[in-house]
């Protein structure tokens, strides 16, 4: 049993995720599905409109605990009825997170793994995580985990994300003021046997993330410093000019701390989650080539942050590669739109599917 | 570096040879200001908001810069740097004395409270890192700098052999490899996807805490190249910098733990204000001159506050206009031209346009009308105003003092039968500087004239936070570099910097993104609308108006248990410079806590610079605007 890579990553986009859901998830002998009941009504298609209608899945839906406040507890409650009402004949656990602890530290990754752990126990041949709604920093070590147990079990992993152009629900959110290493995925760094190598930062721009950038920025720079800055900008992006209006909003930061030539820009699509992870690989692997010859180490660090998809491909990177990953957590959200009196799931503009690791990845002829 | 006002952060400069070039001996010497020795044989708590200079004054005091420092000293800002080192008891002859090495409080150290451990196997995880990471960080200075590590010698505590041969010190490179493999392994137990087990942990080694700091003393190190004088015995320096990133607990521990005398090394914990106990702030609050001994009976610690209030004006402006002058050294195109920030500044005080001044003179007119006062008495009015004022000026403190002796004037009975007494000849009233500036910003709000300007308003309007005032300042010279790569006088004019710093100001709050951000904004706005109401009140009752929001001392000395809301939102808004506390204020006949809005809400809003001007109200009033 054996997982994705570079070279091999079986994917299925739009409708036939669907068809694929359709044909594979009857037959599998016992599915647990990780979802999340997300603000935005998009988080709640796979378990109610997919999954609710097969009878051999176990659906665990995480509620990511932040700041609560009464518009956020009204769509809570709408949402697990909504969800309640689809899946309430299957084996459904609705299981509280908390993501920011009492100081301000984020704990959300670890305290979804130490939950998760318990609900591998049950044995599966497939574990699906439904990353639509999931913040990055429960959905990736998650993830991980998922791999691990795959691996372990010869389970199958699969990964799903359903995401629309437009929101349903304007939100604000509000940031950490700490950036912290992905949980699971600090790999080697701040160890004083790394402390000499290279750091490369890929950090994927997005609107009103400076100061998150600058804290990420500023936490990699504490002990020694960038050596180089490699900005992932979505292109091609359904508003065409989506990658330039970015690249303004970060000029202080490309011509200041930063001091990075727009050449080092990485242009990744915006809705493709395997654009990223494959530009991703080929530019370490490029890097790496280059410092095989002055002996010198060099690390790539990626900071997701903004579309999700492309949050995604950096996942599938990091693990391919073995990468650490920095980021800063949203540590509430406050809504700026009114809320719909009725929760409607809509068709999503986007679907994918990523099968992570399985029995497929052994057949070498596919 | 084409613009070094663009690196927000000295961690930024990539090596010491840049970074001492921008540094000022200035925060060093108001650091270490009073018994230098005492920061190296005591835990030292430095206390301040991000950006006041804390990493700036542990970089600088950190072993590669002081080595890089000592081999330029050609230069003679360099010497006034090592000079200052010199005064503060780091270097002895020009030879360094003092081992340094900054270690930054990352999340993986803060993890190690999250572990499903019992608290005194967390706290032992946590103290081994620190110990193992400080070692590692003092052995990782010295070979930075040339030495050849199988040379030096670790000096142990007397009578500590036992404890030395368990972490090696007899051979350095052993000693090295010991706290490397104590790292590794505690690193290993934080960053594992699932933690093992406490009876799993038993197993792996880790069973006793790494003890490096009671049992090392100094390091004796051979001759440094560029260092005269020959062999070295440097004593060790941790510091321990962001320690409010530490959980609570943990950093209670730490604290604990560091004030211990048996700890030979010396010991700096840096840290952000909301992490230190209230009752330990309020102390160093109330003895202003900080670097005084700490309130434990056995005097064993520090508690020294990076960020002082109103003590100080005169020294910070010195200090950052010393910053200013080496960060312009570092831009040819200014340097060329001998651009200075100060000259750049000093712009001619506005006037009001002719249009603005007829209709500042309505006003005047009104005023007088309404009063009802005399030629004689409206002419002695006047009288009081001093001389070198502007005519704008003159007209708005006519204004003023005409509204204060209304209030003055007692109200005749609308039906008195008696005619009124004839108006006695008044005591001349004091017009004073802080009137003036008043009645400046009385103009700014009714007719847009520039207040912002100058020097020494952008050094007020920083707050006494270098690297606010390097952002500030950073926007300016970006304009006056223009203005010089464009062949025209650099000088900006006092419009210019008046909307250049209040656009700054408005972007940066604008810009806040931190925990209960929107909730400290909405704090802002309250007290500012409060402010503003008592700024322009037409008598000016606070002369140059309010700039903060007092509550009664007793509601304060309550506010952990009622503060409700206000508490995480007050406890982040000190973080961040939103707002100051003052408290145990004395004014008429009461005691307040003054909640001060910091340099940049004052900025982006019209108010004045000077404090001691305030709003009375109640804490309910402070908890109702952030929960609206």
């Amino acid at each position: 049993m054996t997982r994705f890579s570079s070279d091999s990553c079986f994917a299925q986009r739009g409708k036939d995720v669907l068809e694929f859901a359709r044909d594979y998830f009857p037959s599998a002998e016992k599915t647990l599905l990780i979802s999340t009941l997300g603000i935005q009504p998009q988080s709640l298609y796979f378990p109610t409109e997919i999954f609710s209608r097969f009878s051999n899945v176990d659906i665990r839906v995480i509620v990511e605990k932040r700041r609560e406040t009464a518009l956020l507890t009204e769509i809570g409650r709408l949402h697990r009825d909504y969800v309640q009402n689809a899946c309430g004949k299957l084996d459904m656990q609705f299981v509280d997170i908390d993501i920011v602890a009492d100081d301000g530290a984020t704990t959300g990754g670890r305290n979804a793994v130490i939950r998760a752990t318990e609900w591998y126990k049950q044995g599966y041949t497939d574990i699906v995580i439904d990353t639509t709604g999931m913040s990055r920093g429960v959905c990736f070590p998650l993830v991980q985990q998922a791999i691990e147990v795959g691996l372990k079990t010869k389970a199958n992993v699969h990964l799903l994300v359903a995401s629309s152009d437009a929101r349903c629900i304007d939100l604000i959110s509000e940031s950490s003021d700490r950036a912290e290493w992905m949980h699971g995925f600090q790999r080697s760094m701040g160890l004083d046997s790394t402390a000499d190598t290279l750091k490369l930062w890929v950090p994927q721009l997005s609107e009103g993330a400076s100061r998150q950038m600058e804290l990420m920025y500023r936490a990699l720079s504490s002990s020694s410093s960038v050596a180089e800055v490699c900005p992932i900008v979505p292109f091609p992006s359904r508003n065409a000019r989506r990658g330039d209006v970015l690249l303004f909003e970060f000029e202080r930061d490309f011509h200041g701390d930063w001091d990075c030539s727009h050449l080092n820009v990485i242009y990744a699509h915006e809705s493709n989650p395997l654009d990223v992870f494959n530009s991703i690989c080929k530019m370490v692997r490029a890097r790496e080539e280059v410092f095989t010859a002055p002996e010198q180490k060099a690390v790539t660090v990626l900071s997701p942050c903004g579309w999700r998809i492309g949050s995604l491909g950096m996942l599938l990177a990091a693990i391919d590669l073995e990468l650490p990953m920095l980021y800063v957590e949203t540590i509430s959200y406050n809504i700026s739109s009114p809320i719909p009196s009725k929760v409607e799931v809509q068709e999503p503009d986007h679907l994918w599917h990523i099968l992570l690791a399985g029995a497929p990845y052994e057949n070498s002829q596919l | 570096m084409d613009n070094p006002f663009k690196k927000r952060a000295t961690e930024y400069f990539e090596d010491p040879a840049s970074l001492i070039l921008v540094l000022s001996p200035e925060p060093l010497r108001r650091f270490f200001e009073g018994n230098a020795s005492a920061y190296f044989d005591r835990l030292v708590t430095v206390v301040g908001t991000p950006g006041s200079g804390k990493t700036s004054i542990a970089r600088l005091v950190e072993f590669d810069t002081v080595i890089a420092l000592l081999r330029s000293l050609h230069s003679k800002d360099h010497k006034d740097l090592a000079h200052a080192l010199d005064d503060c008891e780091m270097l002895a002859d020009s030879r360094p004395k003092i081992l340094a090495c900054r270690l930054s409080t990352t999340s993986d150290i803060r993890n190690i409270w999250e572990l499903p451990y019992s608290v005194k196997i967390r706290h032992g995880l946590l103290r081994s890192l620190i110990q193992a990471r400080a070692v590692l960080g003092w052995l990782r200075k010295l070979e930075g700098v040339g030495v050849d590590l199988a040379r030096i010698r670790i000096i142990a505590r007397e009578q500590s052999e036992v404890q030395a041969g368990l972490i090696h010190t007899a051979d350095p490179l052993a000693f090295r490899a010991h706290a490397r493999a104590v790292e590794e392994k505690v690193f290993k137990i934080i960053t594992a996807l699932v933690p093992p087990s406490e009876t799993e942990l038993a197993t792996s080694g880790l069973e006793t805490t790494y003890e490096a700091f009671q049992i090392i003393e100094s390091f004796s190190v051979p001759e440094i190249a560029g260092i005269q004088g020959g062999e070295l015995t440097l004593r060790p320096l941790c510091i321990v910098d962001d320690a409010h990133e530490l959980h609570p607990d943990q950093y209670s521990e730490v604290d604990l733990w560091l004030k211990n005398r048996e700890i030979k090394v010396a010991r700096w914990l840096m840290t952000r204000v909301d992490a230190v106990s209230p009752e330990a702030l309020r102390t160093a609050l109330q003895t202003p001159e900080s670097g005084q001994f700490g309130s434990t009976k056995d005097r064993d610690w520090i508690l020294k506050l990076m960020q002082r209030g109103s003590t100080d004006k005169r020294a910070y402006r010195a200090t950052v206009k010393d910053i200013a002058r080496r960060y312009i050294d570092q831009m040819p195109v200014l340097r060329r031209r001998g651009v200075q920030l100060e000259n750049c500044l000093a712009a001619a005080p506005p006037e009001l346009a002719a249009s603005q001044l007829k209709d500042l003179e309505k006003a005047v007119l009104i005023a007088a009308k309404t009063s009802s006062f005399s030629q004689e008495r409206l002419d002695q009015i006047r009288s009081w105003i001093p001389s070198g004022v502007s005519t704008d000026e003159k007209l708005a403190l006519t204004r003023i003092l005409i509204h204060r002796e209304i209030r003055r004037t007692p109200q005749a009975d609308l039906f008195a039968t008696e005619a009124p007494a004839p108006e006695t000849l008044l005591e001349p009233r004091n017009v004073g500087s802080q009137l003036i500036n008043g009645a400046d910003l009385q103009l700014f709000h009714e007719f847009g004239k520039p207040y912002y300007y100058s020097f020494e308003r952008l050094a007020d309007a920083s707050g006494e936070n270098i690297e606010q005032f390097i952002h500030l300042a950073g926007v300016l010279v970006d304009q006056i570099e223009t203005r010089v790569v464009r062949g025209r006088n650099p000088n900006l004019d006092a419009k210019a910097q008046n909307s250049i710093l209040i656009d700054a100001a408005k972007g940066t709050i604008r810009s806040w993104n931190f925990p209960h951000s929107a909730e400290v904004r909405r704090l802002i706005d309250f007290i500012v609308e409060r402010c503003k109401q008592r700024t322009l009140a037409p008598n000016a009752p606070l002369d140059d108006g309010a700039n903060a929001f007092g509550i009664p001392q007793g509601e304060m000395e309550r506010f952990q248990k009622d503060g409700g809301k206000l508490v995480p939102v007050l406890h982040y808004a000190l973080a961040y410079n939103a707002i100051t506390l003052n408290e145990g204020y004395e004014c008429k006949r009461k005691t307040w806590c003054l909640f001060q809005l910091g340099g940049l809400p004052i900025l982006a809003n019209g108010l004045t610079f000077s404090k001691g001007g305030f709003c009375e109200g109640a804490l309910s009033d402070l908890i109702e605007s952030v929960t609206k």
